[in-house]
């Protein structure tokens, strides 16, 4: 106890504790969405595609980050465009986007003169070594999540939830897809920090999973899942601490063990849903139904 | 005449859909009014879910066009697919599915005490109310297909569209389904894909019928309905 007071009593902890909480939200809400739409491949791809604007821009002299939030948004956008029939384009374009970004960042990286540190901790990141700046740029994406909840997070679900019936109801469906990718690509560059480019895309699905397999409703599954990206960003930070570990991979494999964990709570006896029970029909999905028989 | 084309709602003019090489729909010439009743009939693969999704505009035609008769904003669909594009583990339950239903456009809310009522009306009527709470996961076909209507139906349509509606449905729901069709506005056009076009059930005003081998056209004799039961081939075509 004394040993987290003291750390706590530490600026640069202090700070890496304020931007798991900050990145917690964003990976959580965002996370949750690109689950649920199966955006994982894009993500990752996005992630890495990323690592060619931090490349670029280091070489140029320009903050890397700016590199990355372009690249990033240009990339999400433009999977996006290769959606519906164009889904198996979507897929190559995935493949491509994710080998040419980091050969495009390791090719700028080789060119820029002298070691280059930072960029290697974009890649497998560090959150010890977070910047005011940085906190900044996650303060920031929250509250832009939020506003775009807030403005228009009914029809986020309509449009996440059924896409061609939002369409057929007039819904502006490819400005909120766009959105949701900008969200996407904001998410990478502020979780990078964190985990790192190599390990990004596992806070924005691992968090999710364990709340899928604890809740069922959307609003609890948003908010497990922040509360689980939580749990393994804070989690992680002090075992890397406590035992002498890399943060990103700590922080992973801890989100990792919460979706074993869940996944045992999962397997629960069968509960009846009030809701059908008036007509009596116990409501039973089918894992359930399979736990029920061993329980 | 003119005051048919005030009641105007879509119209192809010569629209086809190629998916690729292959002709799925051609020479769609079709208009949509309101209180209109059409049917479309023809084989499997003929191209009827296609000239659904053309004139909802989740297609767009490669040949000739398709266009609303009205500001896009002012209509109201509803549209209860064959096979629905969600994934049934959304985390969402049937009434905040249908709920979602009335969202319309970047503007027109509904406000929230008349959405409520709306909701709870709609399930009354499609005796949905026990299934409320209920996940779509845990619903059945049929009961998926009466909550895809409920969604349907609760922003009051002006254009409703049913492809395969009763294909899930046992028998009493049909006979609730094609009820609940007749007791819908007078102005409400439908327009219904079905393989189930028994006499008593649905009564067109036309019917079309769709083969990818030929051009659409309408079928004569809808006074005979049974005529059309055969899935259009005896039903006298007015070529």
């Amino acid at each position: 106890m004394n040993e987290l007071a003291a750390l706590l009593e530490l600026d640069f902890f202090r700070h890496a504790l304020l931007a798991a909480t900050l990145a917690s939200l964003l990976a959580g809400v965002v996370g949750t969405f690109v689950v649920l739409k199966r955006l994982v491949a894009l993500g990752g791809g996005v992630a890495h595609a990323a690592f060619g604007g931090l490349g670029v821009a280091y070489w140029a002299g320009l903050p890397p980050r700016l590199g990355a939030v372009a690249v990033a948004a240009l990339s999400a956008v433009g999977l996006g465009l290769l959606d519906g029939e164009r889904a198996r384009r979507q897929d190559a374009a995935i493949g491509v986007i994710w080998a040419v970004g980091m050969a495009i960042g390791l090719v700028f990286l080789h060119w820029t003169p002298g070691y280059a540190p930072n960029l290697l901790g974009y890649l497998f990141g560090d959150i010890l070594t977070v910047t005011e700046s940085d906190l900044a740029l996650a303060a920031l994406a929250d509250l832009l999540l939020l506003g775009a909840l807030g403005l228009g997070g009914r029809r986020l679900v309509a449009v996440a939830f059924d896409e061609e019936a939002a369409r057929v109801q007039g819904l502006p469906v490819r400005l909120y897809g766009i959105g949701l990718l900008l969200l996407v690509a904001l998410s990478v560059v502020v979780l990078l920090q964190l985990v790192g480019i190599v390990l990004v895309i596992a806070l924005l699905s691992l968090p999710p999973l364990v709340a899928r397999r604890l809740v069922r409703s959307l609003a609890a599954t948003l908010a497990v899942a922040v509360g689980a990206c939580w749990l393994a960003t804070t989690g992680g930070l002090l075992l890397a601490y406590r035992f002498d570990l890399p943060t990103g991979p700590a922080i992973v494999l801890l989100a990792a063990a919460l979706l074993g964990l869940a996944q045992l709570v999962h397997r629960r006896p069968v509960r009846r849903a009030p809701a059908r029970a008036s007509r009596g029909s116990p409501v039973r999905s089918g894992r359930n139904r399979r736990s029920g028989r061993r329980a | 005449m003119a005051e048919r084309a005030a009641r105007g709602l879509v119209r192809a003019v010569g629209a086809g859909f190629r998916y690729g090489a292959d002709v799925a729909l051609r020479d769609l010439d079709l208009e949509i009014a309101a209180g209109d009743r059409v049917v479309l009939l023809g084989p499997n693969g003929g191209g009827k879910s296609t000239l659904v999704r053309l004139l909802l505009g989740l297609l767009e035609p490669t040949e000739g066009e398709v266009r609303w008769l009205r500001p896009r904003a002012e209509i109201a669909l509803g549209y209860v697919p064959q096979f629905p594009a969600f994934d049934r583990g959304f985390p969402i339950r049937l009434e905040e599915m249908v709920r979602l239903g009335l969202l319309r456009g970047r503007r027109g809310r509904t406000a929230a005490g008349e959405s409520a009522s709306r909701v709870d009306e709609v399930l009354a009527e499609l005796g949905l109310q026990a299934l409320r709470g209920a996940y779509l996961s845990e619903l059945s076909g049929g009961e998926t297909q009466r909550a895809l209507l409920a969604r349907a139906l609760v922003a009051r349509p002006q254009l409703l569209v049913l492809d395969e509606p009763t294909a899930s449905l046992d028998e009493a729901s049909r006979r609730a389904l094609w009820a609940r069709l007749e007791t819908l506005p007078a102005e409400t056009a439908i327009l219904l894909v079905t393989h189930d076009l028994a006499p008593g059930t649905f009564a067109p005003t036309r019917a079309l019928f769709v083969d990818r081998e030929a051009n659409p056209f309408p079928l004569a004799g809808l006074g005979s309905h049974p005529a059309l039961c055969g899935h259009g081939h005896d039903g006298a075509p007015s070529r």
